[in-house]
């Protein structure tokens, strides 16, 4: 394996364990009622961090479709591309609406916002589009994850038995 | 200093998208208990916010409540919608890409 390979492997193994990392993230907090709203509240904050790293690790794809929207690409790449921006706005929704309706994080910052219905209900609606829309973006890429799953998980796991079967048979 | 260019463009558009959607809500008029009440919807009395507290939907809000799942329950559904919508998009197009692979296949044993 040459070096830029390995480089490309170690980038696509980052990658998926962030992803897998948001993507539980995103499952824990979007369940406030088991976790309680402290948690709820940090956690999702934190996630911007995570998320700034996801989209740096992928800021290549980024330009280059931003730059070829219009021209040459392809019908998926240009999907993936407007489901993308739809998340990211919805998902500045959801903090935009969560700080303004926060009963944690930003009281204990000693910031004191005004009170708005609006945003409560706003903070429902677009977590629930986040979830159907976080469901669109994984089956978009559900092969890289089912190739990565296999590369990085099983394909290792295959091999710790296979050398612990060659073992056996040289000591037999 | 590539990186953080990259940043700062990140950061410049979060907070134009946040900036714009902070308009579009409030110039609609939603942004305020005003647009609930005309519809006829109930909260606690206006004195409560005053003394701090967050303004809450009949029946619970976010505050933490038995679910009849228990504990976990949301993350699981949570986890079934988006197993349910990967399998959606992606089953029929593994069944598709089968068919194709059996058609081709069909095809090149006529040939021989």
């Amino acid at each position: 394996m040459t070096n830029g390979q390995t480089q490309s492997n170690k980038q696509i193994k980052n990658k998926w364990i962030l992803d897998l990392t948001i993507f539980i993230g995103f499952l824990i907090a979007m369940d406030p009622h088991s976790t309680g709203i402290a948690i709820h509240e940090w956690l999702t904050l934190s996630a911007l961090v995570t998320i700034m790293i996801h989209l740096l690790l992928n800021w290549d794809w980024i330009a280059q479709v931003t730059l070829r929207f219009a021209g040459r690409v392809s019908t998926r790449s240009r999907l993936n591309y407007i489901l993308n921006w739809l998340l990211f706005i919805d998902g500045i929704l959801i903090m935009l609406s969560g700080i303004l309706i926060s009963e944690s994080v930003v009281p204990a910052l000693g910031i004191s916002l005004p009170a708005g219905f609006a945003w409560r209900r706003l903070h429902d609606m677009s977590a629930n589009i986040a979830l159907l829309l976080l469901g669109l973006h994984t089956a978009l890429h559900w092969d890289w994850i089912v190739n990565a799953f296999k590369t990085f998980i099983a394909q290792p796991i295959g091999r710790l038995f296979v050398k612990r079967d060659e073992r056996k048979d040289v000591t037999a | 200093m590539k990186t953080l260019g990259r940043i700062l463009i990140i950061l410049a558009v979060t907070a134009l998208v946040t900036g714009a959607l902070y308009l579009i809500v409030n110039a609609g008029g939603t942004g305020t208990a005003s647009d609930f009440t005309q519809r006829g919807e109930q909260f606690a009395s206006s004195s409560d916010f005053e003394a701090g507290a967050r303004p809450e939907f009949e029946g619970g809000g976010r505050e933490p409540r038995q679910l009849g799942g228990g504990w976990a329950f949301g993350l699981l559904k949570n986890m079934g919608v988006i197993s349910l919508l990967v399998a959606i998009l992606v089953l029929p197009k593994g069944l598709a890409k089968r068919k194709r692979l059996a058609a081709v296949k069909v095809k090149a044993d006529d040939t021989v």
